[in-house]
């Protein structure tokens, strides 16, 4: 049922695959949406066209399926999951984020037939691109982890970009939303973040626990609040 | 009448559907229901307890599912393939739609509060708009009866126009959580109230099938507990358990049809599955489809009446409101880090500031002449799609601060009174149809300086509640003509064949029976003569309940 710490075999990844591409969706060109593959790659190889249909207005809600086909190359695949592990490194008892198959999502987000994912797959791919350029002959992903991050302090800090990389930086922010909600949302990293819900209990609904009213307490009482009664 | 088994054909299956068919049944009026979406079974389809991890695109929004993946919404969201509308040049207008049994009471907000006394006579008040055609007074009985029937949490809480219901009618509120105690503390130091929020969740077993709230899963997936009201799972069940409900799914109704004596006495539709047209015929017809929609079928119905049926005031299509929108997101330092705990609760408000200016504004202290409520958001949420934004940098410390700012975030929803104005209307595009062949609707829609000045007082209030709370504010504060929320956005539209006194400014009487076809009943936001900041759902409930009951007595004395 749950998202466990299997790499690039989870649950999601083999069950969301199963439905194979039915070539380019009418939908996409309507849309507006880049030409499929229209993004080329020098460095990462070429990825694939996207082909498969949006999950359209009544999928299945009991059986979640991708719909379309991953295109990601293997190289890109390897420079996202280095990434990943750059981003989410392992640490607090929590493994890093390609533990996940982070970079498995980013594929599935950047192959999906949406106008507003297919923008993000050209910025994207560029900021692949442009870290696989920057990096030494043997590629992002086999460079030392300290040459990755400071090729990723040029454009992951919000006020200190470099200048012309405006463009590299809001990719990044993009992949950082994108790898972080991802890894919140596994079962492991919820717990870390400390999400307790989604557990039905009976009867009241028993609230705050003691600790959280105390806590509260003591953020009120500098504020000079009170604790409003009857709630 | 020899050709059909039913007295009734309800158009519609929602809010003023479900009720309606609910009170004819009952009285053992023979009802023949109409729905333009498919068949919808939420034991069967409610993704309870789904991840969003288990969903395409970690369950995000789409254009497929404008609410996410496991939102209720089927075939349906801001634009339907091949259902287009369109706005006026000018206008902005954004209208939600579902293809499904039970319309959009699959996944509403649930949020349910009772229009007042003011509400009721705004014009009185303040001159401005028009009154409704009864008394608070008059519809106070059937709020409780609504409100015990289909279960609502709240607390009576003695506030000028936001009335208390009857003792014994409201179920317990859930307590409230961390940052909502938190709100309500800022709030009282202000002098602003914070009292239990209403919504249509059951906490207490009721005894008929329904379960009490579980204090999981999100109700805009739908409940198939049937805790968080829909018709689905109450009023459509109930109606059928009577034997006197028939429900024929895909039918897309574009015409009610009159006969020579000036009755209505059936509906044309196209038969979706097979893209047949049929025509149904009934001793009566009422119809739900939804303010727009109704609006579209009443005014594509032409009928032997210039510009569609039962329009001789020219009011259908008229007088389009929706609820004034704008919001303020505040980030509270004094919560981060705070001690977790299962912070789910009844999922959507247990608090919200009810408008409390109503004597200012009598006095004339205020820049703007109607109300609005601030709806309170702040938990522990499930993390999805969104979870890593706004973040700096990377590495275990930039997850460090996502977990120490989780739960922080607070947002003050504004839910206002919009006043009718002559620029807001929906009409017949004349020249786009469907893809059935069905005249399509443009609207026309502009805000007026009431609704911007009342949207800078909410975001004062909203900054002023979050500066108390130590926090600061992280959203963009625009300006109001920017902040609004678009015409139909806040899915609350209304007053599109309203009700009043007489047949010359008004579509209908108070019962929602057309003044021009007095067979004709129209029991859904449409005839909402003004748009309180109050959300429409419950009214819609409770009018369309009144109307029925009204109906069934007129049939069974043979007046109709």
């Amino acid at each position: 049922m749950s998202m466990q710490a299997l790499p690039k075999t989870d649950r999601r990844t083999t069950l969301k695959w199963l439905i194979a591409g039915i070539g380019v969706t009418p939908a996409l060109a309507a849309c507006g949406a880049p030409e499929p593959g229209a993004v080329a790659s020098k460095l990462l190889g070429m990825p694939k066209p996207i082909s498969g249909l949006p999950y359209g207005g009544d999928p299945d809600l009991m059986d979640p399926k991708v719909t379309w086909d991953l295109t990601m190359t293997p190289a890109q695949k390897r420079l996202a999951s280095a990434l990943t592990d750059l981003v989410m490194p392992a640490g607090d008892g929590l493994p890093a984020g390609s533990a996940f198959g982070i970079s498995d999502f980013i594929d599935e987000w950047v192959s999906s037939p949406y106008e507003k994912t297919q923008d993000d797959r050209e910025r994207l791919f560029a900021l692949f691109e442009w870290l696989e350029g920057q990096a030494g002959e043997a590629g992002f992903a086999a460079t030392p982890v300290a040459e990755q991050q400071a090729l990723l302090d040029r454009i992951a800090w919000k006020d200190r970009v470099e200048e012309g990389l405006a463009d590299q930086a809001a990719a990044f922010d993009t992949f950082r939303n994108l790898s972080v909600s991802a890894y919140f949302s596994s079962e492991e990293g919820a717990q870390w973040l400390g999400y307790l819900g989604n557990r039905p209990a009976a009867g009241e609904y028993a609230g705050p626990t003691e600790e959280a009213l105390d806590h509260l307490q003591a953020a009120l009482e500098p504020l000079g609040l009170t604790l409003p009664e009857g709630l | 009448m020899a050709d059909h088994e039913h007295d009734v054909l309800v158009i519609g299956s929602g809010a003023g559907g479900g009720m309606a068919a609910y009170v004819l049944t009952q009285s053992g009026v023979k009802v023949h229901m109409l729905e333009a979406g498919r068949d919808y079974d939420p034991a069967a389809e409610t993704p309870m307890f789904s991840e969003n991890r288990d969903a395409p695109l970690l369950g995000t929004s789409t254009p497929d599912k404008d609410f996410g993946f496991y939102n209720a919404t089927i075939d349906g969201g801001w634009d339907i393939d091949g259902e287009p509308y369109s706005s006026a040049e000018g206008s902005e207008f954004m209208w939600w739609r579902t293809r499904m049994l039970g319309g959009r009471t699959n996944h509403w907000a649930r949020n349910s509060f009772r229009m007042g006394p003011y509400d009721m006579k705004p014009k009185t008040r303040d001159g401005l708009g028009v009154d409704w055609p009864m008394s608070y007074e008059e519809l106070a009985p059937w709020y409780d009866r609504t409100e015990k029937l289909i279960g609502v949490y709240g607390a009576n809480s003695g506030l000028t126009n936001h009335p208390d219901s009857a003792a014994g009618v409201l179920q317990p509120p859930p307590k409230a959580r961390v940052p909502e105690l938190f709100a309500a503390a800022a709030a009282s130091d202000i002098g602003i109230p914070c009292v239990p929020a209403r919504r249509a969740v059951l906490t207490r077993d009721p005894g008929d099938g329904r379960s009490a709230c579980f204090w999981a899963t999100d109700c805009g997936r739908g409940c198939n507990i049937g805790a968080a009201f829909q018709s689905t799972t109450s009023l459509l069940p109930w109606a059928r358990s009577t034997g006197n409900l028939t429900v024929t799914t895909d039918a897309m109704v574009y015409e009610i049809t009159k006969g020579a004596d000036g009755k209505a006495n059936g509906a044309r539709y196209i038969d979706k599955t097979t893209g047949e047209h049929k025509f149904i015929g009934a001793r009566a017809v009422v119809l739900t489809a939804s303010a727009a929609e109704s609006a579209r079928i009443l005014l594509n119905s032409s009928a032997d009446d210039s510009g569609g049926l039962a329009n001789s005031s020219g009011q259908i299509g008229r007088n389009l409101m929706d609820t004034v929108g704008s919001g303020i997101t505040g980030q509270i330092p004094a919560l981060e880090n705070r001690p977790r705990y299962n912070e789910d609760g009844a999922m959507g408000m247990h608090v919200y500031i009810p408008f409390w200016l109503y004597e200012e504004q009598a006095a004339g202290q205020l820049d703007f002449p109607r109300g609005y409520h601030l709806e309170v958001y702040s938990q522990f949420g499930a993390p999805g799609m969104g979870s890593g934004s706004s973040l700096d940098g990377y590495g275990r410390g930039m997850l460090d601060v996502a977990r120490r700012y989780y739960g922080s975030f607070i947002h003050f929803a504004q839910r206002g009174e919009m006043i009718p104005n002559e620029n807001c209307f929906a009409e017949i595009d004349t020249d786009t149809k469907d893809k059935f062949g069905i005249p399509t609707l443009k609207f026309h829609y502009k805000h007026s300086e009431h609704e911007y000045a009342q949207v800078a007082h909410a975001q004062q209030a909203s900054i002023e509640l979050i500066e108390r709370m130590g926090g600061s504010v992280v959203s963009d504060v625009k300006s109001p003509q920017e902040a609004i929320a678009a015409g139909g956005q806040i899915i609350h539209e209304i007053g599109t064949a309203r009700m009043g006194t007489t047949a010359a400014d008004s579509v209908t009487n108070s019962y929602g029976q057309t003044w021009d076809v007095p067979n004709l009943f129209i029991l859904d936001g449409a005839i909402f003569s003004s748009k309180a900041h109050k959300n429409p759902t419950l009214t819609i409930l409770t009018l369309a309940m009144r109307g029925a009951d009204y109906l069934a007595n007129q049939m069974k004395r043979g007046a109709i």
